[in-house]
């Protein structure tokens, strides 16, 4: 089963990311990219959290071979981010968004 | 997906995937592998962490301990120094200790309550002959016999002192390893060393103090009786004056009967002076005229006397070295000596056995560390095959009046021993019982030899009449001396004090020789003499005295121009006398 973080308007970015259950790794990178929308997409994002230990078909289908692993819908072709996402940085190139210039 | 075609750029992001993948892997940022046929938690970050913790728990806990071991090996390095610190100060003390005890003169010994030794210090081993080896353990009885019982008898515990006996210092005797005794003060304490109690002895070796209290005892007697000697000797010689003067006196003028009773008078009398003189001598204050001696001519001169002195059955052996040092010493003396010594070894032989007295003289060279002073010494030994002597014997021959034999009148070897000591001579006397005694004699040697003495000349001037006045307080000298003065054609003039003759002197009277007795109620003879010689410097003066002519000439002061006259003597002893001072003194 996955969930949603859904923003309120339409998202912009579309993400997914699969995780193992409550792992720390797992838990880490949810964290993360909830600090990575709030703060530098202004919440104009949606990520789909896939738990693979409910649904590891799904991971096999976009060639997740370990968690945590986002994919970064909305670029194409999809990029794939592995780990704990503490850094910001690959994530927002991907989605083309400066750092800087998201925060201003 | 077999089969469909791949292009560069798919492989490319594929192999940058991987990387990823094997990135996030090896820094543990991954937690599941996704496989065909499962998911795999890979858990590596927990671990990770756990490991993580566990070694930040067990480096704090390290650090923790190590802090603390730190602290505590702090504690124990300071702990460790002090008491270092107090081991060397009580190694200090100890050794401080053990050389004040190791370095007493006295013995200290310290007693178990079974009577053990248990500690004893370096004046111990010395003083009784063991080592400290041989004492620890040993019984205190076995050093000094009796003294648990002491201690038992003073206390209700057997092991203490009582306070009574402790403090106090007891004498005991006390018993050395080669069997020898010794006299020790014994000072008795309690100790307590570490709940244990023992008994403390201070121990002083007084052997050598009391031989020579004893020795200053025997001094003392010998000299107290030695003043009484020469009290009585001076009261007889004076009453034998008057019954050998008189009776010489007599002895021609009655018939032959009667004169053969005065000779048995006149030879008593003369026996009785023997007495007398012997008295005087073992009081040091015989008649007595010091020459240089030879002693092998002495005893060469005496040696016809002697042996008709003793048994023929007993043989004399000669042993006289010739050329010996010359000794300071009377001859009469010296023969009196040689022949009380030699009586002495014939009485030791006995009536009924045969025997040999052997008489030696040499010389002797006395080294330092002897109980004789160092020096040359002239050695006169007279030895006998005889019964011996026991030890209480030994020990009391010297005594005045002490004697082993049934006649005997115990003054022979006292007379010998002050005759000795006025020449500064020392006797050693070795005898075994059964086998025989050797008397040894060591007399100062004088050096350079001098010249034989100038033999007296016998010859007495002729006589001619004079003025004699005899001064004596003793009627029966003094009737005598005049009877015989007055037979031989002087004029005599008599006195009983001094007093009385100063006056005649004083009143002009002629006198030519004053015969003067020391010892008078009055005015003594000294006092008198001094007067007269101021009155009458030049005149001829004769004291006699029932003293030593020693004794006389130090109670008169100046001994210079007198003529000593002994007492008892007979009329033609003192006609002699008179005659020779007359012949010196008057042209």
């Amino acid at each position: 089963m996955s969930e949603t973080l859904r923003p309120s308007t339409q998202p912009k970015y579309r993400m997914v990311l699969f995780v193992a259950d409550h792992e720390p790794n797992s838990r880490e990178a949810r964290r993360n990219i909830e600090g990575i929308c709030a703060r530098h997409l202004f919440d104009s994002c949606e990520v789909e959290v896939v738990d693979v230990l409910e649904d590891y078909r799904k991971a096999l289908e976009h060639r997740v071979l370990i968690t945590p692993t986002l994919l970064v819908l909305s670029h194409h072709p999809p990029v794939r981010i592995v780990g704990t996402l503490a850094d910001p940085n690959p994530i927002l190139s991907a989605m083309q968004v400066h750092a800087n210039s998201s925060s201003t | 997906m077999s089969g469909m075609a791949i292009s560069y750029d798919e492989v490319v992001n594929r192999l940058r995937e991987a990387e990823e993948v094997i990135a996030a892997l090896l820094n543990a940022q991954a937690d599941a592998v996704v496989t065909p046929s499962g998911v795999h938690l890979l858990r590596l970050h927990e671990t990770d962490r756990a490991l993580h913790h566990a070694k930040t728990s067990l480096e704090r806990l390290v650090e923790e301990r190590t802090r603390g071991l730190i602290t505590s090996n702090q504690k124990l390095t300071q702990e460790v120094c002090e008491r270092k610190r107090a081991e060397a100060a009580l190694a200090a003390s100890e050794s401080r200790f053990r050389a004040l005890l190791e370095s007493a003169g006295e013995a200290v010994i310290a007693v178990d309550k079974l009577g053990r030794i248990v500690i004893v210090n370096a004046s111990t081993e010395r003083m009784f002959g063991y080592e400290r080896r041989e004492l620890t353990g040993m019984l205190f009885d076995a050093l000094i016999p009796g003294i648990r019982d002491f201690m038992r008898a003073q206390s209700d515990d057997s092991h203490s002192p009582s306070q009574a006996a402790a403090g106090s210092i007891l004498e005991f005797t006390g018993r050395r390893k080669d069997g020898t005794e010794l006299t020790v003060d014994v000072g008795l304490s309690l100790a307590d060393a570490n709940g244990e109690s023992l008994a403390l002895a201070l121990i002083t070796d007084v052997t050598e103090r009391k031989r020579a209290e004893d020795n200053l005892r025997q001094t003392q007697k010998l000299e107290s009786v030695g003043l009484l000697a020469a009290g009585v000797a001076h009261d007889f010689n004076n009453l034998l004056t008057a019954i050998l003067g008189n009776a010489s006196l007599l002895v021609d003028e009655v018939p032959p009967r009667a004169s053969q009773c005065l000779q048995a008078v006149i030879d008593g009398a003369q026996k009785a002076a023997q007495v007398t003189r012997q008295l005087l001598a073992y009081a040091g204050k015989g008649h007595f005229h010091i020459t240089d001696l030879d002693l092998s001519a002495v005893v060469r001169e005496n040696i016809g006397l002697i042996r008709i002195s003793i048994p023929r059955r007993i043989s004399i052996d000669l042993h006289l070295e010739g050329g010996l040092p010359r000794i300071h010493a009377d001859a009469g003396q010296i023969q009196q000596v040689l022949m009380n010594l030699v009586i002495n070894a014939a009485e030791a032989i006995g009536e009924s056995a045969n025997g040999t007295i052997d008489i030696g003289t040499g010389e002797e060279e006395v080294p330092e560390g002897q109980a004789v002073a160092a020096g040359r010494y002239v050695r006169i030994t007279v030895s006998d095959t005889g019964c011996g002597m026991s030890e209480a014997t030994k020990a009391r021959i010297f005594d005045p009046f002490f004697t082993t034999k049934v006649f005997g009148r115990g003054l022979g070897l006292s007379a010998v021993l002050g005759i000795l000591r006025s020449c500064a001579a020392t006797i050693n006397i070795e005898s075994t019982p059964g086998q025989g005694t050797t008397f040894k004699l060591l007399f100062p040697a004088v050096s350079p030899p001098s010249k034989t003495a100038a033999v007296e000349t016998q010859t007495a001037p002729a006589d001619r009449s004079s003025t004699i006045l005899v001064v004596d307080d003793e009627d029966g000298v003094r009737a005598f001396a005049s009877a015989a003065l007055r037979r031989a054609g002087h004029t005599v003039l008599q006195a009983s004090d001094g007093r009385q003759a100063v006056n005649m002197i004083r009143s002009g009277r002629t006198v030519d020789l004053i015969l003067l007795d020391v010892t008078m109620p009055l005015m003594g003879g000294q006092e008198a003499l001094e007067q007269i010689r101021e009155l009458r410097p030049g005149i001829s003066v004769v004291v006699t005295s029932g003293y030593g002519s020693d004794e006389a000439r130090r109670l008169m002061a100046s001994g210079a121009d007198m003529t000593f006259l002994q007492k008892p003597f007979t009329a033609d002893q003192l006609l002699l006398c008179v005659r020779r001072t007359l012949g010196v003194h008057v042209p």
